[in-house]
């Protein structure tokens, strides 16, 4: 083989070895969100006693848009929006919007204690087992999923959220 | 009549060795089950916990997980199932080991070697025509085969130019 072609071919073989290193890289370790918790795809179905002994089941929330809070009343965060969440959802219920609250590493009596301080309306129920916590992958508290009217998580939000905040997310899962 | 109490007698003591192996092989299998759900929870990262497995850690989110995996291996889930459960859910970062990516893993390592092969043969190409490269064109020592050459070709040069001359002077 002449000396040119084997230059072309070494020259060749090493980008060909580049982009597919290149490619399995990005493959194997990108910032993408697990699978289950990944948004647009189908919120995780659950049900939850609710303080009011009622259950909620977010099967039955088909067709409207769901905003899921998980808190805690330990949680200086999550003191922080409440007040912000309760407004969304006096201005958003007549709209199809369905908000539920699921307090998680907490006791009962504490939790009761911070829906009454904040004057909390919405349904709050406690995840007393953890399974819905971990169903949607949770690492802290406070962090809210948005749903549409198909049962798609739309978004994602970990940290307090602004009023400005919750109604563009609302807004987004309502399109 | 003391037959009839033999009987009974024979019956209750299998009746109670039955309840023994009974007992013990629920035992066994509840011994397997914490066995395996322990053996998970090792090899799985508690997410809010800096390091530490969630057979380890003490937050509640680890004791919910072990709990969880429990639950799972007492409804038949296999280890990989449930491990998977957990990678879906938080990440490839949850698992203690790095997972051994099969087929990925393989083209890693083929491009890998490309990479390498064609690297070695672009060297290997260059470096021999660097060495047959001709020497820049400096005075041969004086004596060397080349020297000896160069001045017999001019040597004959000036002969033929002095043959010619004296031509031009008969002329």
């Amino acid at each position: 083989m002449a000396k040119s072609n084997i230059i072309v071919l070494a020259v060749v073989l090493a980008i060909v070895g580049v982009l597919g290193l290149e490619f399995f890289s990005q493959e194997s370790g990108g910032p993408e969100e697990p699978a289950a918790v990944r948004p647009g795809r189908q919120a995780s179905q659950f049900n939850i006693k609710l303080f009011s002994d009622e259950n909620f089941s977010l099967a039955d929330q088909r067709g409207k848009a769901v905003v899921l809070n998980f808190w805690a009343s330990w949680c200086p965060p999550c003191r922080e929006e409440a007040p912000a969440l309760e407004r969304a959802w006096k201005t958003y219920q007549d709209r199809g919007v369905v908000f539920v609250g699921v307090d998680v590493w907490d006791n009962e009596p504490d939790a009761r204690s911070f829906l009454k301080e904040f004057g909390i309306t919405y349904p709050n129920g406690q995840d007393v087992s953890g399974e819905i916590a971990i169903e949607y992958g949770l690492t802290g508290i406070p962090e809210t999923w948005f749903i549409n009217k198909d049962g798609r998580m739309v978004r994602r939000w970990i940290g307090p959220m602004t009023d400005r905040q919750i109604s563009a997310f609302v807004e987004e899962a309502l399109r | 009549m003391r037959r009839i109490c033999g009987w009974k007698a024979v019956l209750v003591s299998f009746a109670a060795a039955l309840l023994i192996f009974g007992i013990s092989g629920v035992a066994d299998a509840e011994s397997l089950l914490d066995k395996q759900a322990r053996e998970i929870a090792a090899a799985l990262n508690c997410p809010v916990c800096g390091g530490l497995s969630v057979a380890e850690a003490t937050t509640p989110l680890a004791q919910q997980m072990r709990d969880l995996i429990r639950k799972k291996l007492e409804e038949g889930e296999s280890r990989e199932v449930i491990l998977q459960y957990f990678v879906d859910r938080y990440g490839e970062s949850v698992l203690r080991e790095p997972p051994n990516r099969g087929f990925g893993q393989v083209l890693w390592w083929v491009a890998a070697g490309i990479l390498v092969v064609s690297g070695g043969a672009l060297a290997y190409v260059v470096s021999g025509s660097w060495f047959r490269r001709p020497a820049p064109s400096v005075a041969a020592p004086a004596g060397s085969r080349e020297s000896t050459v160069q001045h017999g070709k001019r040597s004959n040069e000036v002969q033929v130019w002095k043959n010619q001359r004296s031509r031009k002077r008969r002329k």
